[in-house]
């Protein structure tokens, strides 16, 4: 593919054109890094407000109407409600009626007798997918 | 609540047909293993239509495997239990357990049935976890 890059003024709005024949994965994910690569949410860290970028992000949680953030080690809260949070990009998937996961932080999956499927992600913690949403992952990745 | 209903009775549904193609199937080679042994057979017109509201009837304790707040081992007992009540009674009600050795051939396969689809379904998993995992590789992004 051919990349033609023009550096524009400050005062200009900052814009990507992509021509493509069709979406590809790749093609997508340039999209996705363009768009929301380095964009970050608000969250509540020891009671200040501090920028999670959203990159970092390996699933979101809804416990008892709060909603919680968990990255590689650590844990924040949010105001934000579950749904609201859906639309972080498209690597972010409801795997339960109160879990969102990131499937870029999903190392393997590993299917259970209880008609569940477990996702193992990269820091090693374990996550149950409900099987009513393992159809969503398989369509996200193009099975 | 509306895609609960709509998935039980799709479920419902096929598995209404899967149970009136195994059992007219079962009992066809039943008929023949008897016939080859040189014993006489017989078969009404109206065998179908029993096959088939016994089919039916089989399908209704589906709806015990969405009740979620039974664990998953104990509601596979439960609709087994409750499954093979269901499956007795029409029997009864049919006029099928017409002697000791149709209930032994009977039974035996509604079990080989009902073991068949659980191992059929635990495969299945097996095969989607196994399709998942492939697409995952490069998936992949570290913090």
């Amino acid at each position: 593919m051919k990349v033609n890059i023009e550096l524009v003024d400050t005062i200009d709005e900052e814009i990507a054109i992509i021509k493509a024949h069709e979406l590809t994965k790749e093609i997508n994910e340039a999209i996705e890094l363009l768009k929301n690569g380095n964009s970050s949410i608000p969250v509540i860290n020891n009671g200040n407000i501090e920028l999670l970028p959203i990159k970092k992000i390996y699933y979101i949680e809804s416990i008892d109407n709060k909603t919680f953030i968990y990255d590689k080690e650590n844990v924040y809260e949010t105001k934000q409600k579950l749904y609201e949070l859906e639309n972080l990009g498209n690597n972010f998937l409801r795997c339960s009626k109160s879990m969102i996961i990131n499937i870029k932080k999903i190392k393997s999956v590993r299917a259970t007798i209880n008609a569940k499927m477990e996702c193992i992600l990269l820091n090693d913690e374990k996550l149950e997918i409900a099987r009513s949403y393992v159809k969503d992952l398989k369509l996200h990745l193009g099975l | 609540m509306k895609n609960v209903v709509k998935d039980v009775t799709k479920i419902m549904f096929f598995q209404f047909l899967m149970i009136s193609f195994g059992v007219l199937l079962g009992n066809g080679i039943a008929l023949a293993i008897n016939k080859m042994a040189g014993e006489e057979v017989n078969i009404v017109w109206y065998f179908p239509f029993e096959v088939f509201l016994v089919a039916f009837s089989c399908t209704l304790p589906t709806v015990i495997m969405f009740i979620s707040k039974i664990p998953y081992i104990a509601r596979i007992i439960l609709h087994f239990v409750v499954l093979t009540g269901v499956l007795v009674l029409n029997c009864f009600i049919v006029g099928w357990f017409d002697s000791i050795k149709t209930v032994i051939e009977i039974l035996t396969i509604y079990i080989l049935i009902y073991i068949g689809v659980w191992v059929g379904t635990q495969l299945m998993f097996k095969n989607d976890a196994r399709k998942i995992n492939e697409a995952l590789k490069n998936n992949e992004e570290e913090d």
